[in-house]
């Protein structure tokens, strides 16, 4: 309850302080409420036009004795004031978390969601999220909602969200209020493919072996645990139906086409450029339906394939050699 | 994405709703536009909104210069001109239309929402009635929740929504609104000077008389002012209000002398009051002249008032605002001071005298011993002759008394004023032409008497010796209902005699008659209450409430505090925190997270109830039973279709009693 306190607080604070950026802080996927202390307000370019057409009709009423006049002029000007209120009590407290974003590659835009719900029981209109270049419009139902805000990543890694400033003009568009929030969340970016090139060394290997092996590839070989990424056509369904768990049938296929993609093996030199190849081969290797493992030189990802695998890799080539 | 300042493109219902809102705010302009005017302003107006509710582009530049060219010059050839109150304000009316023609981004919009506020306002120079009033008001109501639609690009709600939204905000405006409008200081304007039609044409008691004047003046209906007498009311006979006095005359035109100065400065009052003082407080309808038509004769003049040498009350400027004074007047009275060179001008013939007129006050100076026979002979004379009182007389030529008293004997009353002061300063009494109103019709409602421009009347004043100036009233002797009873404007383009308003016989007629009083009683309050606010009473109210001879200043920063104080209070109601209604089987839930949480069982946000429940087994926990039961709980009612109240209630006991082992 002592809201309104800190609102007035917020509305005459000294400048020098005003602009500087107290922010919030969002970590993890916790739910954050703006502070009405964090919240700041200020006319916009409309609302600075209102007021001069409120002293244009405020001469006119003064200049005509006109009373009628007098009293739109200030019917309006309370309107004014009251959609200060209004507008700042659209922002204060929303709450806000990181939701579960998309990474991307380098050069891409990679999605950060950005959740919103009331603290209390009043749905919000056009709220305004702004972070780099990216901004989006939504209104806050109670449910919450979520919206994306696209950033482009200039280098591999982890990229944060950083600060993003919520604001709001609504109802009338006369004052802006704001409030600056820090997102330590992040997304990855990967290592940007490089152009589609000589295949990976290792997969002429491996092809080479399967043909020494003379084994068909859908030669049924036996069946182990799930694991998360097999393919859902190699499932063992009936052993499931017999409530036996989770079950993938292997095939020779499966173990003589799978192949290595090392860092020591790409043509290129550069590190940098060794990862891009790697990552081109990791998407090739994908497409291509295959098991495949990859071999940085501080760690090892064992031969393996679907999305979440790719997603181990890609993730591996992108933090590769930052310190945590 | 869009970013905030992006190119706009409103949607079919935003342009619906700028349409909407220029032809509210405009439409009372466009009622006073020459028709071909409007008619210009409505096509273009719904030609843009048609190509913008098809989403295709404005008009080109060419179109859109050439009609602002055409409709200036239009204007400009009607008017004469392009300023001041009639064409200034129909100009700003075109150029808003023409303006939604070139509405590109959000903040034209913006302007055009802005626009159509101060064409609102504009408005209030035309008419301040109280019918305007309710119009403006559902207009701004409309018009703020159009705004509020422009403002949100997202809106899925309905107009009403808006509306509903609008409606609270303008709600929560109007305490404000008061405050403002009561406290603000009020200076007297105008701050500069204002364009010669800034107020429109009005009717009124003229600084001059010449035949015809006051009969076309009493064809009006128009309230003149309005009298609120504080306890008895003078009977109508005693209804003489005084307006301009005229000692000079050319035979046609009659004037005022301005010889000498105004009575100002005597300390005693120029008159000897007798018998009974009258209190009430007049309230003037602007009337773009200089008179204050107060009841014969008042005491205490206000403070801007000059009171003449002949006693009638002149203010220091044209009386364009609503005027409220309060009178003490005394019916009867003695002027009994009069200087010799006023008695002279009163006794000056024009050159136009003829010859028969001063024949016949000779006559009756002849056979009259005294002036008061003198005066009887000559009122005995326009009752016995066949003297006619009509409000449409013949037009007269150069030397209009003669005419009307040996020819065509039809007149109203300045006729019979003029030809009775001419004929008494023929006979040797100084004699002077009052002009005002005479009468006034009770308001039972509102207990106070309506004057109107009907009831304009002229008189005359006699000089009798010792019983000074004596006021006579030669039109009572045509027709003496006239100072009883109003005149019927129902029979006045007949050309006849005037008929009067003696009673009304219908059920109808007095049902129409109360009707119309109540309505004039709600305009007299909005005239007291409001439009006669100004910085005088604002003075009165402030000493009512403890804040004598507070200055501006002070004044301005009362207002802050208490504007500041509403304002607060009024955060304190809209941001008062509200707690969410969260479903109450989550928040049952949510709880015995913590209370596990509190006992070292963290739960993940990802984390399910039943991977949640195999966690708690694991760690072994004294209250497993309770939390198997929770668990089972929950996951029954959240998968419930209607979740049922005994269950949550147990849920609610079981989660509360969860960790007293």
């Amino acid at each position: 309850m002592t809201s309104p306190v800190r609102f007035s607080a917020a509305l005459f604070h000294p400048w020098k302080t005003l602009f500087q950026a107290r922010t919030g802080r969002v970590t993890g996927s916790a739910w954050i409420e703006l502070q009405p202390r964090r919240i700041f307000i200020l006319p916009t370019r409309a609302g600075l036009g209102f007021a001069g057409l409120l002293l244009v009709m405020l001469l006119g009423a003064i200049n005509y004795s006109n009373n009628l006049i007098f009293a739109l002029t200030f019917l309006l000007a309370g309107l004014a004031l009251v959609t200060m209120l209004h507008t700042y009590r659209n922002l204060s407290h929303l709450e806000l978390r990181a939701g579960q974003g998309r990474p991307g590659f380098v050069g891409e835009r990679l999605g950060f969601q950005v959740w919103l719900r009331p603290g209390d029981n009043r749905p919000r209109q056009a709220i305004w999220l702004k972070a780099g270049s990216a901004s989006a419009l939504t209104p806050v139902s109670l449910k919450g909602d979520a919206v994306w805000l696209h950033l482009e990543a200039q280098q591999r890694g982890p990229l944060p969200l950083g600060m993003v400033t919520i604001s709001s003009s609504y109802p009338l568009g006369l004052f802006r209020a704001w409030s600056r929030v820090v997102f330590t969340h992040s997304e990855l970016a990967y290592p940007a493919p490089a152009p589609p090139g000589p295949p990976p060394p290792t997969l002429a290997e491996g092809k080479h072996q399967s043909g020494t092996q003379q084994a068909g590839p859908e030669d049924f070989r036996g069946l182990r645990n799930y694991r998360p990424g097999d393919s859902l056509r190699h499932v063992h369904w009936k052993a499931l139906a017999r409530e036996q768990g989770l079950l993938t049938k292997e095939f020779g296929s499966n173990q003589a086409r799978s192949c290595w993609l090392d860092f020591a093996s790409t043509p290129e030199q550069d590190p940098e450029a060794r990862l891009r190849r790697l990552c081109r081969w990791i998407l090739e290797a994908e497409r291509a339906q295959l098991n495949y493992g990859v071999r940085l030189p501080d760690h090892a990802i064992s031969p393996a394939r679907g999305n979440a695998h790719r997603d181990r890799c890609l993730a591996a080539l992108a933090t590769f050699g930052l310190s945590k | 994405m869009k970013s905030p300042t992006a190119l706009w493109h409103p949607r079919p219902h935003q342009w619906w709703g700028l349409g909407l809102s220029l032809t509210l705010s405009a439409a009372p302009h466009l009622l006073r536009l020459p028709l071909w005017l409007s008619a210009i302003w409505l096509l273009a107006v719904g030609w843009r909104l048609s190509l913008g509710v098809q989403g295709r582009a404005m008009p080109a530049l060419v179109i859109r210069l050439l009609l602002t060219l055409a409709a200036g010059v239009a204007l400009y050839l009607h008017f004469g001109t392009v300023l001041g109150r009639d064409a200034g304000s129909a100009l700003l009316v075109i150029m808003v239309g023409l303006k939604l023609l070139e509405l590109k981004q959000r903040r034209d919009a913006t302007l055009l929402i802005l626009l159509c506020y101060l064409l609102l306002a504009i408005q209030f120079m035309f008419n301040q009635a109280i019918v305007q009033v309710l119009y403006t008001t559902v207009a701004v109501l409309a018009i703020t929740a159009v705004w509020i639609t422009l403002n949100n690009p997202l809106d899925e709600r309905t107009w009403r929504a808006d509306a509903l939204l609008a409606a609270r905000l303008l709600g929560q405006a109007v305490p404000l609104t008061l405050i403002l409008f009561v406290l603000f200081p009020r200076l007297p304007g105008p701050l500069w000077s204002l364009p010669s039609d800034a107020h429109g044409a009005r009717t009124g008691l003229s600084g001059e008389m010449e035949p015809g004047r006051i009969s076309q003046l009493a064809l009006s209906t128009a309230v003149a002012f309005r009298a609120d007498f504080a306890g008895q009311i003078p009977p109508p006979v005693q209804r003489y209000w005084r307006g301009p006095v005229f000692e000079m005359t050319d035979g046609r035109r009659w004037w005022g002398s301005t010889e000498t100065p105004s009575r100002n400065t005597e300390n005693a009052l120029p008159f000897q009051p007798e018998g009974q003082a009258y209190r009430y407080v007049l309230t003037l309808e602007p009337n773009g002249g200089t008179w204050l038509p107060a009841l014969e004769l008042p005491a205490s003049i206000p403070a801007d008032v000059e009171r003449l040498h002949t006693l009638e009350l002149k203010t220091k400027q044209r009386i364009d605002a609503l005027r409220r004074d309060a009178f003490i007047s005394y019916p009867a009275y003695r002027i009994s001071a009069a200087t010799e060179s006023e008695l002279r001008r009163n006794l000056r013939l024009p050159n136009t005298i003829t010859e028969r007129i001063q024949q016949l006050a000779q006559q009756w100076r002849n056979a009259a011993r005294s002036d008061r026979g003198v005066i009887d002979a000559a009122l005995r004379y326009f009752h016995t002759e066949p003297f006619v009182y009509t409000l449409e007389p013949p037009l007269l030529g150069a030397n209009p008394v003669d005419e009307f008293l040996f020819e065509t004997r039809r007149g109203f009353c300045e006729h019979y004023a003029a030809a009775f002061t001419l004929l008494m300063r023929s006979a040797g009494i100084p004699a002077r032409v009052v002009t005002g109103y005479q009468g006034g019709e009770l308001n039972p409602l509102g207990g106070y008497l309506i004057v109107r421009q009907s009831d304009a009347h002229a008189w005359v004043e006699l000089w009798l010796g010792e019983k000074g100036w004596v006021r006579f009233d030669p039109t009572a002797a045509v027709a003496p209902e006239r100072v009883e009873h109003r005149i019927d404007l129902n029979f006045a383009n007949s050309g006849d005699a005037v008929r009067f308003q003696l009673g009304e016989n219908s059920l109808l007629a007095r049902g129409l008659r109360r009707a119309r009083f109540a309505l004039d009683a709600l305009n007299n309050g909005w005239n007291q209450w409001v439009l006669s606010y100004g910085p005088q009473r604002q003075q009165d109210l402030l000493a009512s409430l403890g804040l004598r001879n507070i200055t501006w200043r002070e004044l301005a920063w009362v207002l802050l505090v208490v504007t500041g104080a509403a304002l607060g209070m009024l955060a304190l109601l809209l941001l008062r925190r509200a707690r969410p209604k969260r479903d109450p089987i989550s928040e049952l839930y949510a709880r015995f997270r913590k209370r596990l949480a509190q006992q070292g069982v963290i739960s993940q946000p990802h984390e399910g109830p039943q991977a949640l429940l195999t966690r708690i087994e694991q760690a072994q926990l004294p209250s497993l039973a309770a939390a198997r039961r929770i668990t089972e709980l929950y996951i029954g009612l959240r998968y419930a279709a209607n979740p049922d109240n005994a269950l949550i209630t147990e849920l609610r006991r079981a989660v509360n009693s969860f960790n007293s082992r």
